[in-house]
């Protein structure tokens, strides 16, 4: 932290993310202090306000975007919800960090950055896997040039199978995981390997009749120095186990390997063709990366530096996983950027 | 009384996934060479008249060539799918084989290699629907070599065996970094409904770096078979356990049981129509 100053923070949305992982990663920070919390549903605002011991709760989020101790808003909210109460917190004067994918189009998005810029206020997207050492990690090795220039990397993340209820199925609040799981990978691969991609090809499938979104989904990414990438992501796990994600990265001089249930390793190549194994613990770790990842919020407010997530980064990871989506639907390969932002 | 075994000249080309016993049943192999890879191997390695069965596993420069000189001596010839690169070489080892009276058999090892005989058992037997199969797999060979080609066509067969249905949608990417490591990414539909993901490497003479690893997606489990470990992983609602296949026969074991059935009965004959339908998907993978 740069500054002495606490930051009154109202969490908007008291779904599982925010009563899983946001609140919790609040109340252990000490330059946060919880100011309030709104939903919808008011029974549940006031469940989770006594839970986090907020000092306020409200059943409408625009009651909460008027008390002058919230400095900040952490929009943990369905996705669809995202561009209306970002655009009214920039106007309020109020910071915002918003949970990912940062909306479903790309108008929308442009909207949200530009309230925020024209209201001055700092605008980050949640992407926390940022923030999960073993990808931080991942990062600084290819950074380093430890497995030479990136050729080809694969990412696999399945999360457990959802109630058919649940708004992630609802395709008028989301795309589905392509949007809620896929953004993740989207975003990731950006950012490790600081390329931007130039083409996608998707596939998809819905397995159960029930499920009104695909729930399985497969792509092929092009970059533009000329490296190829896929992922999967789906809700396709037997209901006890809740995810398991895998990542790999191939380079010109060696190989990183990092998942869940292995171990986790990078081996390199040398000029005489030996290779080396090489472990990494932080590779193993996904733990506090909500915390750290609301810590980095809170210092660029603080110390008016641009957030390490910016609207422009959340944008074109979104803009990759609309391409995904329009592959799927259309059966071709979409390049990118796209041409249509609505 | 003493039951004379039946003598294979063994003959590997590349890393294998599963390890190659001596000797069996009825029959010990004799390892011609180590590695053919780079060299070329004399034309009197199959002069020894004891020598009834040539095996060659693997796929390499010298893989036609070697196969070709086998029949030629008038050896039944064990060689891994597919038996070359194009399916006019294929017919000319057919003809060769007719010529000479011997046996020409080439299974697709993979379909015998342990880890994925019990997955495709798991998958049948009480997993629920095949969703789908992610398969990452990377070969010693280069990008540009008939090798490369071959164990492409190799894996695209025994994907099908797996999924037990035919491609219908192939699409691949491929990585257009100057580097002797390569990659294509390719996603793939099914006649029956599954999907599949593909990450094809090529690391070049990097041999540490080759292998295989097939996530099967069902209803009610995940598995993964980890040909390279000799290992399956089950997870399932009652929880995850890892199972060795170690105990299992490898591949080479089952292929040369097989043939030994051929020779006794008649011949088995090139599946020339499927070997052309796998190489043409192949070559549209893998060509430029």
């Amino acid at each position: 932290m740069t500054s002495d100053r606490i930051l009154g923070i109202g969490v908007i949305g008291c779904g599982s993310i925010a009563e899983e992982s946001h609140l919790p990663a609040i109340g252990r920070i000490p330059s946060a202090r919880l100011v309030a919390v709104a939903d919808s549903d008011e029974s549940k605002a006031r469940l989770v306000s006594e839970k986090f011991r907020a000092e306020r709760w409200y059943g409408d989020y625009k009651e909460l975007l008027e008390n002058e101790k919230v400095d900040a808003v952490d929009i943990c909210t369905p996705t669809k919800y995202h561009p209306e109460i970002t655009v009214a917190a920039a106007q309020a004067g109020k910071h915002v960090l918003c949970e990912k994918p940062v909306a479903l189009s790309l108008a929308e998005t442009d909207r949200m950055i530009s309230a925020c810029s024209k209201n001055k206020v700092k605008f980050m997207v949640a992407h926390s896997r940022r923030f999960i050492p073993r990808y931080s990690t991942v990062r600084r090795i290819i950074r380093e040039g430890l497995i030479g220039e990136p050729v080809w990397t694969t990412q696999i993340s399945r999360r457990t199978k959802m109630e058919p209820g649940s708004w992630y199925f609802d395709p008028k609040m989301t795309y589905g995981p392509i949007a809620e799981i896929g953004i993740h990978d989207a975003d990731l691969l950006r950012w490790m390997l600081s390329d931007d991609v130039v083409q996608v090809r998707g596939i998809a499938r819905v397995t159960n009749s029930d499920r009104r979104v695909y729930d399985q989904i497969f792509a092929a990414l092009k970059f533009s120095k000329g490296m190829v990438a896929s992922f999967e992501v789906g809700y396709v796990l037997p209901k006890a186990y809740t995810h398991y994600t895998s990542l790999e990265v191939l380079g010109s001089t060696g190989l990183i390997s990092a998942s869940d249930n292995h171990m986790n390793v990078v081996t390199q190549g040398t000029e005489n063709g030996v290779i080396y194994p090489l472990a990494y613990s932080d590779l193993l770790s996904v733990n506090s990366a909500y915390e750290t990842e609301i810590i980095a919020f809170i210092d660029s407010v603080l110390s008016g530096v641009e957030p390490p997530v910016t609207g422009a980064d959340a944008r074109a990871a979104l803009e990759i996983i609309l391409a995904v989506h329009q592959s799927i639907q259309r059966a071709e390969l979409v390049k990118l950027p796209l041409r249509d932002a609505s | 009384m003493q039951v004379e075994m039946l003598k294979v000249g063994l003959v590997e080309l590349g890393k294998r996934l599963d390890y190659v016993p001596l000797t069996s049943d009825g029959w010990r192999f004799v390892r011609l060479t180590r590695k053919t890879k780079h060299g070329k191997m004399s034309d009197n390695v199959f002069s020894d008249p004891d020598l009834e069965v040539i095996a060659i596993l693997g796929h390499g420069p010298e893989k036609f060539r070697l196969a070709r000189k086998a029949l030629m001596k008038r050896k039944h010839l064990l060689v891994d799918f597919p038996a070359a690169g194009t399916v006019e070489k294929a017919r000319l080892l057919s003809d060769e084989a007719i010529r000479n009276n011997t046996l020409l058999y080439s299974p697709n090892l993979l379909k015998a290699e342990p880890s994925l005989k019990e997955l495709k058992r798991r998958i049948n037997d009480s997993t629920g629907r095949l969703l789908s199969l992610t398969v990452t797999c990377g070969f010693e060979a280069k990008r540009n070599s008939p090798e490369f080609l071959m164990l492409v066509a190799q894996l695209l067969d025994g994907i099908e065996w797996l999924v037990d249905a035919k491609f219908t949608e192939v699409y691949c990417e491929k990585s257009v970094i100057r580097s002797s490591v390569s990659a294509l990414v390719v996603l793939a539909s099914f006649d029956n409904g599954v999907k599949a993901m593909l990450n094809i490497y090529s690391v070049g003479e990097n041999a540490n770096h080759a292998g295989l690893w097939v996530d099967g997606v069902c209803e009610n489990c995940v598995l993964r078979a980890d040909p390279n470990g000799q290992s399956i992983r089950v997870i399932s609602f009652r929880g995850e356990r890892l199972m060795s296949v170690n105990w299992s026969n490898p591949s080479i074991v089952e292929a040369v049981e097989n043939l030994g059935m051929h020779i006794d009965k008649a011949r088995q004959p090139l599946e020339l129509e499927n070997l052309q339908r796998i190489l043409d998907m192949a070559e549209g993978l893998v060509g430029s």
